[in-house]
């Protein structure tokens, strides 16, 4: 019991000593949006058809921090993501590899994923619409691009490298070109596994 | 908090059911250690203290000590064989076991289902085969997921099916916890655990653990 206490002790003291940065996603309760959530974006958001209620979010990163609102439209999961100061950034939609809007833009990226990993797991999916907000918000509500509206693909795939398995997010543009690729690490879920 | 209130109805419901319930404090430190190739090895050190039983209120009962070694079979599948020692005043115990594990995300919630298998001998009672199954959520308090320096809650609901002496008895587990993210591989746990044996026998028994967790990965 003795060195067990002295463990809570130490992990206690790392945590108050710990000087690195990280990233992190902080909830907006609903009574404190209007003070933290720029006008400009809470209008835009609340002039979607949404299913459910919308969940605010204010990221934490290592440059400063955006804000974030998930919500479901048409039983789709969307995210809607704008810079501090309330500027739009992009409509993120999920979807399957069936949702991508055009069928040789899915192959492509389907070829290039498999060119650069052999076999790979789909995790996520995310079709991304940015530009002009109004643009955007027409062209997520149509399922179809305005003109002027820049469209971008996010796929989230497992594959093996060196025999581990790794997470990559690779960034394709509208007819599957290939744009930029990140590994994500992934967290360890020992606390629900033992 | 549906962890949290889960748990309060279940100890309301207990105190009409149950035999007057025996209460344990279960302190556990648990170290992963992954290797090259996705092969991990996990060390848990268990101990278990009764409380508010007469002659003393805190009685030393016993430690657990298990090894396991793990191979990743995909990014969100593990398989783990080990062994446990039970070190008892009088007494010790083996018990080899066997796990299989799914961890999938639902939305917020990061959930993992446990297959498991077990197999304990001791020089004083018969063998004991289980087999079990235990589902586990953690959410964040803060966010879709959990972040350094953020509480969540986590729930473990487990089912097993035990074997010995010709005798089954099953057994169910509910536990919630509120859990503090140190850094993304440190973790705390403080939480209740309800495990709820004999409901087929005249004698159900029931035990309430108190439950400090530390998960450690390195």
């Amino acid at each position: 019991m003795k060195y067990l206490i002295a463990l809570l002790l130490c992990l206690l003291s790392e945590a108050a000593s710990a000087q690195r940065k990280f990233e992190k996603e902080v909830r907006i309760r609903n009574r404190e949006l209007s003070e933290q959530v720029p006008k400009s974006a809470l209008d835009f958001v609340d002039a979607l058809p949404c299913d459910r209620r919308i969940r605010w979010y204010r990221e934490e990163g290592y440059t400063g921090h955006s804000f974030e609102a998930k919500t479901k439209v048409k039983r789709q999961r969307i995210s809607i993501e704008f810079s501090a100061d309330g500027t739009f950034e992009d409509i993120e939609v999920a979807i399957s590899p069936k949702g991508v809007l055009k069928k040789e833009a899915r192959s492509a990226m389907e070829a290039y994923l498999k060119t650069s990993n052999g076999g790979y797991r789909i995790e996520k999916i995310q079709l991304q619409f940015s530009g002009d907000p109004e643009l955007a918000r027409k062209s997520f509500t149509a399922g179809a691009p305005q003109a002027g509206t820049t469209v971008r693909y996010e796929w989230v795939v497992s594959s093996k490298v060196d025999g581990e398995f790794v997470l990559f997010e690779y960034l394709f543009d509208e007819d599957g070109g290939f744009l930029q690729r990140t590994q994500i690490d992934v967290v360890p879920a020992d606390n629900i596994e033992y | 908090m549906r962890p949290i209130a889960l748990l309060t109805f279940l100890i309301a419901a207990s105190s009409l059911w149950a035999q007057v319930p025996q209460w344990r404090l279960l302190p556990s430190v648990n170290v992963n250690k992954k290797f090259v190739r996705d092969w991990s090895a996990n060390l848990r050190i268990e101990s278990r203290q009764v409380l508010f039983e007469a002659p003393e209120r805190f009685n030393y009962e016993l430690t657990d000590i298990a090894l396991a070694g793990a191979k990743k079979l995909s990014l969100r599948t593990s398989l783990a064989v080990g062994a446990l020692v039970r070190l008892e005043e009088d007494a010790s115990a083996f018990r080899s076991f066997q796990q299989f594990t799914v961890v999938r995300r639902y939305g917020s919630l990061r959930a993992s289902h446990r297959f498991a298998a077990d197999q304990t001998f001791s020089a004083v009672e018969s063998p004991e085969f289980r087999v079990r199954y235990r589902f586990s959520g953690e959410r964040a308090l803060s966010g879709e997921s959990v972040d350094p320096r953020e509480f969540f809650t986590k729930f473990n609901n487990e089912y097993l099916g035990g074997m010995q002496g010709g005798e089954f008895d099953p057994e169910l587990r509910l536990a919630a916890f509120l859990g503090y993210a140190i850094t993304p591989s440190k973790k705390l746990e403080l939480g209740l655990e309800n495990r709820l044996d004999g409901f087929l026998s005249d004698a159900p028994r029931q035990r309430w653990w108190i439950g400090v967790n530390v998960f450690v990965s390195l």
